[in-house]
């Protein structure tokens, strides 16, 4: 996203130093080392995983595999302890998240973000812990209820559809218990916290931590840290605006926030000078970029067959490919990085794609926002709109599945899809968020694929020179390959687990170096730099791109093709040709 | 204060909009928000939902949602156990990835210039 007389490669020539003396290659350097930080902190714990994770495979899976009429008790406890296994839940684990924490949720007080005194601590875990006692005991009723009738059924060999029917009743009054149980029990975790001195410790690591690359780019050290101060402080500004109740009900997220308020400040009364140095958005969203590769994990996709595989992989190039040929061919998008950034934020997986489409195309900071915004409306439209319609006119039979999945392949952001699914039920939920992980992972592929085409097509054409295989390398973005190396290195590694006790990859990977590490950081960074975008950008210019409405006939064009292809293949994947597939969800 | 040259409003008149806007966000948290949010059908029942599951609606990646973690586990061990020929890199399956690499590639050929 460099404007355009800034783009790194266009010097047409390799130098060594710029390993050291460019931006792309410090993002690389400062998203590795967080990355083998979070390695030596993490895997050499996998022994010990590996033993637990055995010892739960020995204690339960004889139960879970009794049969295979439905899921029995022994099944959940096999998945509920797999699940409870995390690298991340070690000491210094827990430090970390302690240490890059946000600020907290708060409804009415502003100070409830910051500080919870021990006394209001105590008052809010006595409230809890009375609400938390009856769900328990409930669940424990819940639960000697379940494996009667389980014992019921396997008594008749699980051949009487009846016993079998009322069994699976049980199992599901229990989860449904368990679940209540688990969320009343997380408040009762209720502990006192001041998050000021976290912050301003972590703001200060990070001014140095992005200082070192500033320096090593010939800038002044010094004049960055001061900068970096107002950066932060917008950054903090934006958690803390985004972890308002009713804001997150609306789905709001930081990068909203940060952007605008970003926006409001240079608009009314100015960016301070002072503060330049450290607006930095590429910079920061590239070092994030490389860390978001660590959780681009490859192995992921298989997790629904090959059902998932058409919805999420299949129709999405589709989607993104027609949609971005008719915004130039017809609608006549005047800019092909905002018509590129625009389809794959709609059509990949909203903000976190249209960064990565960004940054990969050289878009301008303009272009992000207007994608941005564009898809925090529709996702939040849809977020209520779709559940509301599914229910309305899917037949009961078909609407976890085929609307999980309906939802999971088209609503922009994670969040509000894992809300919507939420609202038709758990196997919604499940079905939704697993469409839009497998989703998430063709985010390296588009990227990727973004990248070279803008660096051998668009440019070429812009500057009129025949691109031959060395300008390729001039002028493709680095960033790029530290991205994509992050996501084989961690895809490998995961699969390496993953083989050796099912489970490991995600205990190790997911809940350690990416959860326990990579996650704590990346958010931040996306907002340092959306802040960025907000401080260097003027409302003129943004009303500049929406002249015409063409930004937003294209998104319009590109969901409702999108909607409706999603349809269609879900459910010829998920009810013609995978009904069995459909059957074990 | 020097600033960058963005904004064409007087410092009075930038800080009265600064600090009405911030105070217009707080409203809309505290009191406009929960107000609206009675008007639009189906608002009250997701955020029931969302405060039940604990969803951050605002979340951009699957790994800031605990619903993504527990639908992998759910969905791979329904799979493994129930339907272990779909969980396995078959015909079909790389059939799925072998398209989309193929969509790419022609796609991005044939984009119009």
């Amino acid at each position: 996203m460099a404007n355009e007389n800034d783009i790194v490669a266009d010097h047409g020539k390799w130098e060594w130093s710029e390993m050291w003396k460019k931006e792309d290659w410090w993002a690389i350097w400062l998203g590795v080392f967080i990355l083998l930080m979070g390695a030596v902190i993490y895997f050499p714990q996998a022994g010990t995983l590996k033993q637990e994770l055995t010892a739960i495979e020995a204690k339960y899976a004889p139960e879970a595999q009794k049969t295979d009429k439905f899921r029995t008790v022994g099944w959940y406890q096999l998945n509920d302890a797999k699940n409870s296994v995390k690298a991340k839940d070690n000491a210094i684990g827990k430090w970390l998240a302690n240490y890059s924490k946000k600020p907290h949720s708060w409804k009415t007080n502003p100070l409830d973000a910051f500080f919870m005194s021990e006394s209001a601590a105590s008052a809010k875990k006595e409230k809890a812990v009375a609400k938390y006692e009856p769900l328990k005991a409930a669940e424990k009723t819940a639960l000697a209820a379940a494996k009667e009738a389980e014992a019921k059924a396997g008594a008749a060999g699980f051949a009487n559809a009846e016993l079998n029917q009322k069994a699976k009743a049980a199992i599901a009054d229990w989860r449904e218990a368990k679940l209540k149980a688990g969320n009343a029990k997380k408040k009762t975790k209720a502990k006192p916290y001041n998050q000021i001195g976290w912050l301003i410790l972590l703001g200060v690591s990070f001014a140095v931590f992005f200082g070192i690359g500033m320096k090593a780019m010939g800038n002044s050290f010094t004049k960055f840290i001061i900068g970096f101060s107002f950066v932060w402080l917008i950054s903090v500004l934006a958690y803390f605006a985004s972890a308002q109740a009713t804001v997150k009900a609306y789905g709001i997220g930081y990068a909203f926030w940060a952007i605008f308020f970003g926006m409001l400040i240079s608009n009314t009364v100015g960016t301070p000078k002072w503060a330049t140095p450290a607006v930095q958005t590429e910079y920061y969203i590239k070092t994030g970029l490389v860390l978001l590769g660590a959780s681009i994990l490859f192995e992921k996709i298989i997790t629904i067959g090959t059902a998932g595989i058409f919805v999420a992989w299949v129709v999405t190039p589709t989607v993104w490919l027609l949609t971005y040929y008719v915004g130039q061919k017809y609608i006549k998008i005047p800019s092909k990085r905002l018509n590129a950034t625009i389809c794959s934020d709609m059509s990949v997986c909203g903000v976190s794609a249209a960064i990565a489409t960004a940054a990969a195309c050289k878009a301008k900071k303009e272009e992000l926002t207007l994608a941005v915004g564009l898809s925090l409306v529709f996702t939040s439209i849809m977020m209520i709109v779709m559940p509301a319609i599914i229910k309305a006119t899917f037949p009961v039979d078909k609407q976890m599945i085929l609307g999980g999945a309906w939802m999971g392949g088209t609503i922009d952001a994670t969040g509000a899809v894992a809300a919507a699914g939420a609202f038709l039920g758990e196997k919604a939920l499940y079905v939704a968020a697993t469409i839009k992980m497998i989703q998430n992972v063709l985010i390296g592929v588009i990227a990727f694929c973004v990248a070279i085409y803008f660096t051998t097509r668009v440019e070429a054409e812009e500057t009129g020179k025949k691109v031959g295989a060395m300008e390729i390398w001039y002028r493709f973005p680095k960033f790029v390959i530290g991205f994509i190396v992050a996501s084989i290195v961690f895809s490998l590694i995961y699969t390496h687990f993953n083989d050796q006790v099912a489970g490991l990859g995600p205990a190790m990977v997911d809940q350690g170096v990416v959860k326990g590490m990579g996650d704590l950081f990346r958010g931040w960074f996306f907002t340092l730099s959306f802040v960025s975008i907000g401080l260097a950008t003027n409302f003129r210019e943004l009303k500049e791109h929406l002249v015409g409405g063409k930004p937003f006939i294209l998104y319009v064009f590109g969901q409702s093709f999108n909607l409706c292809l999603t349809l269609i293949v879900a459910y010829i994947m998920f009810y013609i040709v995978f009904p069995e597939l459909t059957a074990s969800i | 204060m020097q600033t960058d040259d963005k904004t064409t409003m007087s410092r009075k008149k930038g800080w009265t909009v600064l600090l009405s806007c911030l105070f217009l966000v707080y409203l809309f948290g505290v009191s406009i928000g929960p107000w609206l949010q009675q008007y639009i059908p189906g608002m009250d029942e997701i955020v029931t939902v969302m405060e039940k599951n604990d969803i951050d609606g605002g979340a951009y990646y699957y790994t800031e949602i605990e619903g993504a973690a527990d639908g992998y586990a759910y969905l791979s061990q329904s799979l493994r156990f129930f339907a272990s020929e779909h969980y396995s890199l078959n015909l079909p399956f790389l059939s799925g990835i072998v398209i989309c690499l193929l969509l790419l590639f022609f796609g991005f050929r044939l984009l119009p210039r």
